[in-house]
């Protein structure tokens, strides 16, 4: 199963291989026929763009859209797990998943990296390629509404993608992720969000209002009022 | 048909078999190992740490499981400390806690990057060249159209991935053209604090060395260097170690968050508080330090020295003339220059405290044959004679034995008790004229004066001598000292002097309480408090002091009024006690193993330095906007005739006398200059002086805007100088990058022109001086994005490398956890890598070449006896000799073609000529081959190839880390003082600290001269504390420590003696005024810019986890009362401007803060969440943006004992803090969506 392959391969930096292969990639995607048609349309204009552009164009738009902007990047983890700690640990246990398919990476690339993702799928049972589609169709569609409102022709690749998927795309994740960041560049009200001060302690799971306070610090507030009425009650009396 | 795509794969199978069937790949279910191998299990841990610009070097545990770093933890297993006293750990903070998140973060550079307009051109310009790349980057450089096309596109994005082998081609092609057509000194590489990852600093400086490339200096860049300690020590910095504050009873924290910028050692002032040691705070703001202080005084930010002064008049008349102090009295006798005499000039109606007396002043020079007028004297108690004690700068040079400061007499070896005052053998009273500052206005009226008479006449006792065949009248440095502090003596009548701490004058409590508004009482009573603990303790109070009150332009006033204090209580040396200026991770502390691998001084000596402060403020520009004019800041008592108007003037006739560094050096290729000589068969040092003599020739120094004169390539590396540490950010934009900049003043004009006496000025400044930027990083930094070359380095837990600190005496590395990702790697690899390509581009252009090498007069070499008096050959005031009158002259052979084999070789020159440093040397042919034997050996030479390899190479060099060297440095000393200080490494002569040694645990290193405290079992280390108890001299011209400065410049600066002088007006405000057509209402606040808790400098600043811990991007702070002038409200936006540039930033409004401060905190990138601002219609700056670089003439002097050249330890200092700024509410944020401004904004 090729498709998976080839579409992670439009996805990496373009080379001169990319544009010498624009057709052997279509034909290969036309007669696996995993595609429907509309995808297949979709990735024709996105390879004809490719084709008719200069190369270092090509190269400029991948490192401004892909390695400097970080709600579009292409490792997968930098969606899940940000800049968290967690993010070492799950690209490990990654790593170990492919091991276990007897799989090692051989580029120095994290295993996080949806080319490399998808090569790894290419690879697998179609069972298992949807399962793990799945398992990022949220991301995948974030990606695509984003380069999307940068019109850039990138988000047809992600709308194929999300077609291998069996799983729809959560409408109110997706919501809240373009509210996030919409792609779209500078955002005023985006980067007054990040502004807004946020609770850390705040479990309740709800999106912070501005009502609510700090849990901790109500109580502790709360604490010192008790001991003021006591105090002034003694006083009194 | 065989699909391209099978070929293309991100994986490989795993076999199932290895090692030649001997090991099976099996299928078997391992779900057990789950239950431990699950959430914290890991492959293994690596000790490794942040090669960050804090002193704090803290080591780390870094997890890695499957070969990816998972996490870092704390290392508990530092050498535990004796008995009595705490340990160092824990040690490390949030910062580095977060560290890991860069390693795979969005903002991880991955790929070399190279501008897309310079690599277009560049495949062009090959294509046409036929493929010879030194030509193919002259012809881009010969066509002004297409240099300019991929200049204006800096910061400005553009980038694409480049393959490793192109880039360094492009990199070694440019200097290659750039050594041919204008010389090697237009080749300038900057990276800062190598104490921080000396590996990652050696290669790129190796690299420069080798091909004659210059090595910027930083610290006094910097504004960390505080010039103050060269000037009374003789020592760049030595302070005491963190632990040694436990051993205090008394410590003022000066202008230093400890707790937040020393975070890992704040645990000591904690510490030190339980066992009941009383601590001080001064800083202006209610700061995280505040909290720590028993007593907190807040003297207005840059007044501090006010303050101090009147602690000093509180000292000195207490604790030396009321009732003195038996352990002040002795210390000062014998430690200080308070018994050495000073001549005084007679003015007409009144005498000025001069040159201190020599021997050579003296008929037949007191039988002083060697260096006489280098010999300090003073009078002898016991014989009520003058005597030539030993251990003054004179015996350092060309005898030995008597350079040491035990208190004897040179020629009859006898002991000597000098006299430190004459009031009571006194022939005359004169009246002494000093000095005084603190009655200037302030532009902005926001510093107070105190008025008094300009110059203040007070009575000093004298004896006369016979000076020269002249009755001449001198005094002890301790009575002007008295003098100088306004104290009323007994016997003393006379004005400007106080009976008591109430009179208003200069210096009493009384005087400072307007200009600092603390109060008197305080003053007193801390000061008091200082004095009585340093009296009873002998000498364990101390003084912890920071960048704040060195970022002043005046900070030698704000430190010498410190650093005299201490003297005044004898703490300098003392367990417990001393002068603590945490600044910059400047100790590095194998240094003399170092300095040969990164200079490369085992192949050619000497390296090409620069000192920064001065070469920005000459190639950005900034002195072409220069609004201090030297007069504003000369002594009343100076002839103001003898000065020009122009500070930039004073530094050029420092470069021509050989005082600073000059790069690039000469207005023609220095190896064009060599072949001229050669082929009319003269000396290339002759004909070199003789066309400077000429005039025929000129130093480039003297016309920075010609293009001959352009530095042409920079390295930067380990430094993010434009997003951080580049003061006048917006004059490097323009005129050294020339792209986008929001510069609003206009240079100096006509007026700049009729100044400019020594400087050539150009009508129009150059834009874009530089041919090609190269940067080095791990992550994409401003400076990054306004590169032409991105070269994706190592991070720190991706390389081999050695860490030091000055606040713990250990010495640790970075290891390699995993591979550099991606495409990254190693500092030491990639200038490997250029090195190798540079080596086979030279073919057919540059092969075995000679040429001329200009370095500046040196402290710890002979040459600091060099000018005892100001003298300019270019005014014919004396012959043009090299490295007496001039800068020091030498030819170099450079075989560039073996660039590569040196860098990875240990070179000749260790066996030939040997190794030393700071005066001392030593034979190191053990060393060297040992060397061969452990890291192997090629043609002969000892092999540097990996960075283990180079780790080693200092490990063993070293005296700090090699015993039997120490045993070595130390006889070398012992030689010159005469006396045996060998003892202090004896019992290490054995230990040998390798690189694995340091894997496995932190290592205290060895204790050596190169540094003024031992490492032992029963002190902490403190700095001085060799001078103190072995009488090693401070390398000063005394010997002791130095209050009186005597240099001709000193005194003309009025700087002499210290006193407080009030920041100086920087008139960046008031221009700008009429340009602001908005209605907002807006108010000049004074700027300044501490340091940070959510990053070091502008690491983790980007760090999403500190940008949470704090807003989230450029913030500033301000009081409530100036927030409520302007009608702004907390998170508000704000536009801060002047005629440097526009910062645009939210307002923390905050009651920390005082009325009529702004503070940044540094350094904040430009890349986050910046939005553009109305009057440059560009992104808002960083807060480097609205400053500008002042230097300070003082600064410049050179050839005279401690005031001698030395890298990172004299020069001029990029102060700061003097800056004001208008402050107005932004009305409109526009965050400037256009393509093309948003690489600066990602």
């Amino acid at each position: 199963m090729r498709t998976l392959k080839i579409l992670g391969f439009l996805l990496t930096y373009p080379t001169e291989a990319h544009l010498q292969n624009v057709r052997e990639c279509y034909t290969i995607l036309k007669n696996e026929k995993w595609l429907s048609d509309k995808s297949l349309k979709a990735i024709y204009s996105f390879l004809q763009e490719m084709e008719q552009s200069d190369l270092l164009d090509l190269q400029e738009k991948y490192v401004s859209l892909f390695d400097r902007t970080p709600s579009l990047s292409l490792h997968l983890f930098e969606h899940i797990h940000g800049e968290s700690r967690d993010r070492g640990q799950a690209l490990s246990d990654l790593s170990e998943l492919f091991q276990h398919e007897g799989l090692s990476i051989n580029e120095a690339e994290t295993p996080d990296y949806l080319p490399v993702f998808l090569e790894f799928n290419s690879t697998q049972s179609q069972d298992d390629v949807k399962e793990n589609l799945d398992s990022v169709v949220n991301i995948l569609s974030a990606l695509k509404k984003r380069l999307e409102n940068r019109d850039s022709s990138y988000s047809n690749i992600f709308g194929a993608l999300l077609e291998t998927a069996s799983r729809k795309p959560d409408a109110k994740a997706i919501e809240q992720a373009l509210k996030q960041d919409s792609g779209a560049l500078y955002n005023f009200e985006q980067i007054d969000r990040q502004w807004e001060e946020q609770f850390a302690f705040d479990n309740s799971g709800n999106d912070y209002t501005g009502e609510s306070g700090c849990p901790k610090a109500d109580e502790m507030v709360a604490r010192f009022e008790e001991c003021n009425d006591n105090e002034s009650e003694r006083i009194n009396k | 048909m065989s699909y391209f795509i099978d070929r293309i794969s991100y994986f490989s199978q795993n076999r199932e078999e290895f090692s030649d069937g001997h090991g099976v790949t099996t299928e078997e279910n391992r779900a057990w190992e789950s239950a431990y191998r699950d959430r914290w299990a890991h492959d293994k841990i690596v000790r490794s740490t942040h090669g960050v610009n804090c002193t704090g070097s803290c080591s780390w545990k870094i997890y890695v499981k499957n070969g990816l770093i998972t996490w870092e933890t704390q290392q508990t297993d530092y050498p535990r400390t004796r008995p009595d006293l705490p340990n160092h750990e824990p040690r490390g903070c949030s910062r580095g806690a977060s560290y890991s998140w860069y390693i795979y973060s969005a903002n991880r550079l991955k790929y070399p990057l190279i501008r897309k307009r310079l690599i277009k051109l560049w495949r062009e310009a090959k294509r046409d060249a036929d493929g010879n790349p030194v030509k193919a980057w002259s012809m881009i450089q010969s066509d002004p159209e297409s240099r300019a096309s991929y200049q204006k596109a800096r910061g400005r994005g553009g980038f694409v991935r480049a393959e490793w082998d192109e880039v360094n081609e492009i990199i070694a092609a440019s200097n290659i053209h750039t050594i041919k057509e204008y010389g090697p000194d237009r080749i300038i590489g900057f990276s800062p604090i190598p104490a921080m990852s000396m590996i990652s600093y050696a290669a790129g400086s190796r690299y420069l060395s080798l091909i004659g490339g210059v090595c910027m200096s930083f610290y006094d860049w910097y504004c960390d260097l505080p010039p103050a300690s060269p000037q009374s020590w003789g020592e760049q910095t030595d302070v005491p170690e963190s632990a040694d504050w436990y051993n205090s009873g008394f410590i003022i924290m000066w202008g230093s968050n400890v707790p937040q910028t020393r975070t890992p050692d704040a645990h000591f002032m904690t510490e030190a508080r339980y066992k009941g040691t009383q601590i001080v705070t001064v800083t202006p703001d209610y700061s995280e330090a505040s909290k720590f202080g028993d007593i907190w005084l807040n003297p207005r930010q840059g007044t501090d020295a006010a303050m101090a002064m009147a602690m000093g008049h509180v000292i000195l008349k207490e604790f030396h003339l009321e009732n003195t102090s038996e352990y002040f009295d002795e210390y000062c006798r014998t430690y200080s220059d308070m018994p050495f005499l000073v001549k005084l000039e007679d003015r007409g109606d009144c005498f000025a405290p001069g040159r201190m007396v020599r021997a050579s002043d003296f008929d037949k020079s007191l039988n002083e044959d060697n260096n006489p007028e280098w010999k300090t004297v003073c009078f002898d108690e016991l014989t009520d004679e003058i005597t030539v004690p030993t251990g003054s700068i004179g015996f350092r040079w060309g005898e030995d034995g008597k350079w040491n400061i035990s208190p004897v007499d040179s020629k009859s070896g006898s002991k000597v008790r000098p006299v430190k005052s004459l009031l009571e053998s006194h022939d005359d009273i004169l009246e002494v004229a000093f000095p005084y500052f603190a009655g200037q206005d302030h532009e902005h009226g926001y510093f107070n004066s105190n008025v008094q008479e300009e110059i203040l006449n007070r009575n000093v006792p004298v004896r006369y001598l016979e000076l020269n065949g002249k009755k001449t009248p001198v005094a002890c440095v301790f009575d002007l000292l008295c003098a100088n502090y306004g104290i009323a003596r007994k016997g003393l009548d006379g004005k400007y002097v106080a009976n008591s701490y109430e009179e208003d004058i200069p210096y009493t409590p009384k005087w400072q309480e307007n200009i600092t508004g603390v109060s008197a009482e305080k003053v007193i009573q801390v000061a008091r408090a200082f004095a009585q603990n340093a009296d009873i303790t002998q000498g364990k109070s101390m003084i912890i002091i920071g960048a704040a009150m060195n970022h002043w332009y005046h900070m030698d006033m704000n430190y010498r009024a410190c650093i005299n204090m201490l003297v005044f209580c004898g703490c300098i040396g003392k367990s417990g006690g001393g002068w603590s200026h945490y600044v910059g991770q400047e100790k590095l502390r194998p240094q003399t193993g170092w300095t040969p691998l990164a200079f490369a001084l085992d192949w050619h000596r000497p390296p090409r330095h620069q000192n920064s402060t001065s070469f920005f403020y000459a190639h950005t520009d900034q002195w072409r906007y220069e609004t201090l004019k030297v007069d504003e800041i000369l002594s009343p008592l100076a002839d103001k005739k003898k000065w020009g108007n122009s500070l930039i003037d004073c530094n050029i006739r420092s470069e021509r006398m050989g005082w600073l560094p000059s790069a690039p050096q000469l207005e023609e290729n220095p190896l064009d200059l060599v072949k001229q000589a050669e082929d009319i068969g003269k000396d290339p040092v002759e004909h070199v002086v003789e066309r400077l003599e000429s005039g025929d020739l000129k130093m480039s120094c003297e016309d920075p805007d010609n293009p001959v004169n352009w530095p042409r390539n920079m390295f930067i590396w380990r430094s993010n100088i434009l997003g951080s540490s580049g003061k006048g950010h917006e004059y490097f934009l323009k005129h050294f990058l020339g792209t986008q900049h929001g510069l609003q003043g206009k240079d100096l004009g006509d007026e700049g022109r009729k100044d400019a006496e020594e400087v050539v000025w150009h009508e129009d400044a150059p834009e874009g001086k530089l041919d090609l930027v190269v940067t080095l990083d791990f992550r994409m930094s401003t400076t990054c994005v306004y590169s032409d070359i991105v070269l994706p380095t190592a991070s720190w837990y991706e390389k081999n490398d050695l860490n030091t600190s000055d606040m713990h005496p250990f010495i640790h590395p970075l290891s390699k956890a995993i591979d550099p990702v991606w495409q990254s790697k190693s500092d030491w690899e990639i200038y490997k890598g250029i090195a190798k390509k540079f080596s086979e581009l030279c073919e057919g252009t540059l092969g075995t070449e000679k040429e001329i090498v200009l370095s500046p007069i040196l402290h710890d070499t002979p040459g600091e006896l060099s000018q005892p008096d100001v003298k300019e050959w270019r005014k014919g005031e004396c012959d043009l000799i090299p490295g007496k009158t001039a800068p020091v002259m030498k030819v170099i052979e450079r075989d560039f073609p073996a660039t590569y084999e040196r860098f990875t070789s240990l070179g000749p020159l260790m066996e030939n000529i040997g190794n030393g440093g700071k005066g001392i040397a030593w034979n190191t042919n053990v060393e060297v081959n040992f060397l061969k034997s452990l890291n192997g050996e090629r043609n002969g030479r000892a092999k540097i190839e990996t960075d283990i390899d180079a780790c080693e190479t200092i490990l063993s060099l070293a005296p700090e880390t090699n015993g039997e060297v120490a045993v070595k440095s130390w006889a070398a000393l012992s030689k010159i003082t005469g006396r045996d200080h060998t003892h202090l490494a004896r019992p290490k002569e054995e230990e040998k600290i390798r690189f694995r040694d340091i894997q496995a645990q932190p290592r205290k290193i060895i204790s050596s001269p190169t540094w003024s405290g031992i490492e032992s079992e029963h002190v902490c280390y403190n700095a001085g504390y060799t001078n103190v108890h072995e009488f090693i001299p401070w390398r000063t011209l005394t010997g002791r420590q130095q209050l009186y400065q005597d240099h001709p410049w000193m005194i003309d600066f009025g700087e002499s003696l210290v006193s407080y002088r009030p920041p100086i007006n920087t008139r960046t405000v008031k221009s700008l005024v009429k340009k602001d057509d908005s209605n907002a209402p807006s108010i000049a606040l004074n700027f300044i810019t501490p340091h940070q808790k959510w990053g070091i400098h502008s690491t983790y600043s980007d760090n999403l986890h500190m940008l949470t811990l704090s807003r989230g991007g450029p913030i500033v702070w301000l009081s409530e009362e100036d927030a409520k002038e302007i009608n702004i409200e907390d998170n508000d936006w704000l536009e801060i401007f002047n005629s440097n540039g526009v910062i645009v930033a939210r307002a923390v409004v905050s009651q920390r803060v005082n009325q009529g401060m702004l503070m940044m905190y540094h350094a904040q990138e430009k890349l986050v969440n910046t939005p553009g601002s109305s009057m440059t219609n560009a992104r808002g700056g960083i807060h480097n943006s609205v400053t500008r670089t002042t230097v300070k003439p003082t600064h410049m002097i050179g050839g005279y004992a401690q005031l001698s050249y030395g890298f990172n330890y004299y020069g001029t200092v990029g102060s700061n803090r003097d800056e004001f700024v208008v402050v107005r509410k932004l009305d409109e944020v526009d965050w400037m969506e256009e393509e093309g401004n948003t690489e600066v904004a990602e």
